[in-house]
């Protein structure tokens, strides 16, 4: 598992259409310098329990191995500033 | 989110953007007479034909040989007659293009044209069209200008032809406009005089979403999103029967091995190694691609709804907002609403393409 401190930057349907399933990319910048993250999810509200996570920060942590994007299982808790 | 629409009058059209001549617009032989002098001009200017006569400045020399400038293509990139990247020619932007390709300076006229939008490179064709210089600019388009250029090519020349243009002129151009962005498919339909649009819940749908000579229309890509969405639907009401369901992830993890159990990948795009990479297959833009979009956000929209209506009853992160949240029952229902939000967004963008068929002309 990977953990990570990330602000949401990005919210945009793929433009890549990847996945039928995980239709959004969701773009984070990794808090703790691990630069960006890029996240295919199905929905933004349901990944990140918020209706608008952009520009937020939440604690990532990652069941897979981190990829580009990530399209694996994850959860997000809200980190308050 | 990426808007999809854009007001062209916030975006600053090239024409503006260009700098203006310089000062100094000194061309040709004036310049020449500059730097050379009264003689070297008067030796250009006063050829002599095959008879050579004493005093005429062209004496002793050979009778010049008449010969082509350099064809299209072939641009004499170090040639002084070019402008350097940067610098231009004096007048309006046909002018300088038509004079650079008289010159050979395809990389210097191509560099005037690319840099337009397209609703400025459209016009400025049209005007270059009745030109001389027009036949060898078009020879070059796809190698200078790539697609892109071509494509602008054939809308200025329709346009070019005049008349009322219908559908058996405008589907050729409806195949080749497929790859352009919606602002830029806008402008040249709306170049043409064939700006038709209709607007579904807050997308703007027009010809270029119609069939092509040769490609089809949106149709059967919005029929496939239809088909998916309620294929979806039923996935989702087939996991109430799953007992054991502790959440949301639950759910999920239950419909795509139900997928996976059927052989349906729903990745279309880009492969996962061994090690984890996922291999982007980049492909462009596709025509039915805007629409796809808002029947996504039109699907998030309902997801948002249920987020913020539980974080206003129980308060955002609280133990009884998850609760309620992560319900595999509640999970189940609000991706059934939200398939069920796209079925008849598609389906009134099916009327639209219906209704912008009938609108094409003859
Ligand atoms: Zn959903």
């Amino acid at each position: 598992m990977t953990a990570m401190t990330v602000r949401v930057t990005g919210v945009e349907v793929d433009p890549l259409g990847r996945d039928l399933l995980r239709r959004w990319l969701v773009t984070a910048e990794a808090l703790d310098g691990g630069g960006e993250i890029t996240l295919l999810v199905h929905s933004p509200s349901l990944a990140f329990r918020d209706a608008a996570p952009a520009g937020r920060v939440f604690r990532l942590e990652l069941a897979e191995p981190v990829s580009e994007p990530y399209a694996g299982a994850f959860t997000a808790h809200p980190v308050e500033e | 989110m990426r808007a999809l629409d854009r007001d062209a009058r916030v975006v600053p059209r090239a024409e503006e953007v260009h700098r203006r001549a310089p000062a100094d617009d000194r061309r040709g032989l004036l310049r020449l007479q500059a730097m050379a002098g009264n003689a070297a001009v008067t030796a250009l200017l006063q050829r002599c034909g095959d008879e050579v006569h004493d005093g005429c400045p062209c004496a002793g020399e050979r009778a010049p040989v008449v010969s082509r400038q350099p064809d299209a293509g072939t641009a004499d990139a170090g040639a002084p007659k070019c402008r350097p990247p940067g610098t231009r020619r004096a007048g309006n932007d046909a002018d300088s293009v038509d004079q650079a390709v008289r010159d050979g300076c395809v990389d210097e006229a191509f560099g005037i044209l690319n840099g337009h939008a397209i609703f400025g490179l459209l016009p400025l064709l049209a005007a270059l069209i009745p030109r001389g210089s027009f036949p060898a600019l078009k020879a070059a388009a796809g190698g200078m200008g790539g697609p892109r250029m071509t494509t602008a090519i054939t809308v200025a020349e329709l346009k070019a032809k005049g008349g009322t243009i219908g559908a058996a002129e405008l589907r050729p151009v409806i195949d080749l406009l497929g790859v352009w962005s919606v602002p830029d498919r806008r402008d040249a339909l709306d170049f043409l005089g064939k700006l038709v649009v209709i607007n579904v819940r807050g997308l703007d749908l027009d010809f270029s979403y119609c069939a092509g000579a040769t490609g089809p229309g949106c149709v059967p890509e919005v029929e496939k999103a239809i088909a998916w969405a309620k294929k979806m639907q039923g996935e989702y009401a087939a996991c109430r029967a799953i007992k054991g369901l502790k959440d949301g992830d639950d759910v999920d993890n239950a419909v795509f091995a139900s997928l996976k159990k059927q052989g349906i990948n729903p990745t279309v795009a880009g492969q996962t190694s061994p090690t984890g990479v996922v291999t982007i297959t980049p492909k462009p833009m596709s025509k039915c691609q805007p629409i796809l979009i808002r029947g996504t956000e039109i699907h998030e929209a309902v997801h948002q709804k249920t987020t913020v209506a539980l974080q206003k009853k129980f308060g955002a992160g609280t133990p009884a907002f998850d609760k309620q949240f992560f319900a595999p029952a509640k999970w189940i229902q609000d991706d059934i609403n939200a398939y069920g939000a796209e079925i008849p967004f598609y389906e009134e963008v099916l009327q639209a393409l219906a209704l912008l068929e009938g609108k094409m002309g003859p």
